[in-house]
């Protein structure tokens, strides 16, 4: 996760850069993030079938 | 700056108390309802626009006097852009209304998760990729109502979560700066300007905690010992709306409140 630069410095950098830019860590990151998601959807199909069981 | 501001506010809550019916005689706490929960989402709603406008607000153009070099770049000299940014704020909203959902399924706690994504990624919207900055405020929305509690427990009175959100949120998207942006520069990399390191980061945390609750509780100690701080305590029964306010909320006749005296 280190800065990918030496010395560390933003001279040079013309635009925008995120962290990782060029190696895995981005790819890992959004892995995670969709992940996340899936995870959210998951809880929320639980919990809206949780609250309807006593409605049939 | 959100961790400097919440614990001022901690500081003044020390001395302000709690409102009363807060809390039972054997401690526990009772959940005082806000009037509106509409009112209440559309105000954190208007919150949550505002602070792309002040995020934003922190790019500067290049090429002036004043800028970094040529190109756009925050006020700390990170090369980026507006796009960049904004990209950044919004999956920090979505991470923490999330993260908050997962937690409570409250929207109250749902539009706190929003500010507390941003204000978890804030100190690293200028480098963090995307994905970082949902998985970062995920944690801000899932950390949010346990955090509260715990300001509860204390037998603190943090009637809109404020503390949390700014202050125990903000230290640590300063932490997570110090972890995942290890070794980045600050302030454009010049000369003699140590890099970010997660120390660093402890000790501003440290810093910021000091600095916001001591002036918070000596200002408030002050206007608590001259009488200043806190509106009498049949004013508080009565409602302040009653006391001091000439019209009603709801004049057809809902009994909410009375008109105070012109």
């Amino acid at each position: 996760m280190g800065f990918p630069y030496e010395p560390a410095s933003w001279e040079g950098v013309s635009g925008p850069i995120f962290m990782g830019f060029g190696g895995a860590l981005p790819g890992f990151y959004t892995v995670v993030a969709i992940g996340l998601c899936i995870l959210a959807l998951v809880i929320g199909q639980r919990a809206e079938a949780a609250k309807y069981a006593d409605h049939k | 700056m959100h961790a400097v501001a919440a614990f001022f506010a901690l500081g003044v809550l020390i001395n302000l108390g709690p409102r009363i019916g807060k809390f039972n005689a054997d401690g526990s706490a009772n959940d005082i309802a806000g009037h509106n929960m509409p009112f209440t989402a559309t105000g954190l709603m208007l919150i949550i626009v505002g602070f792309w406008g002040f995020l934003m607000g922190c790019v500067v153009v290049g090429g002036e006097a004043w800028s970094w070099g040529g190109n756009f770049s925050t006020i700390y000299g990170t090369p980026t852009n507006l796009g960049a940014l904004a990209f950044n704020v919004l999956l920090a909203i979505s991470g923490g209304i999330i993260g908050a959902w997962i937690g409570t399924k409250d929207p109250f706690w749902m539009m706190s998760g929003a500010l507390a994504g941003i204000i978890s990624t804030a100190s690293g919207l200028d480098v963090y990729w995307p994905g970082l900055a949902f998985i970062i405020a995920f944690g801000a929305g899932v950390l949010l109502k346990p955090a509260a509690k715990i300001v509860e427990r204390m037998g603190i009175d943090d009637a809109v979560g404020a503390v949390t959100v700014h202050g125990t949120i903000g230290i640590y998207g300063m932490l997570a700066l110090g972890v995942f942006a290890s070794g980045y520069p600050a302030l454009g990399g010049a000369e003699g300007v140590a890099t970010i390191s997660f120390v660093g980061q402890l000790v501003g945390s440290v810093v910021f905690v000091v600095l916001g609750l001591g002036t918070g509780y000596v200002t408030s100690f002050i206007l608590k010992k001259v009488g200043m701080l806190r509106v009498p305590r049949s004013a508080e029964i009565a409602g302040l709306d009653t006391v001091k306010v000439p019209a009603q909320a709801y004049p057809e006749g809902i009994p909410v409140s009375a008109p105070a005296a012109s």
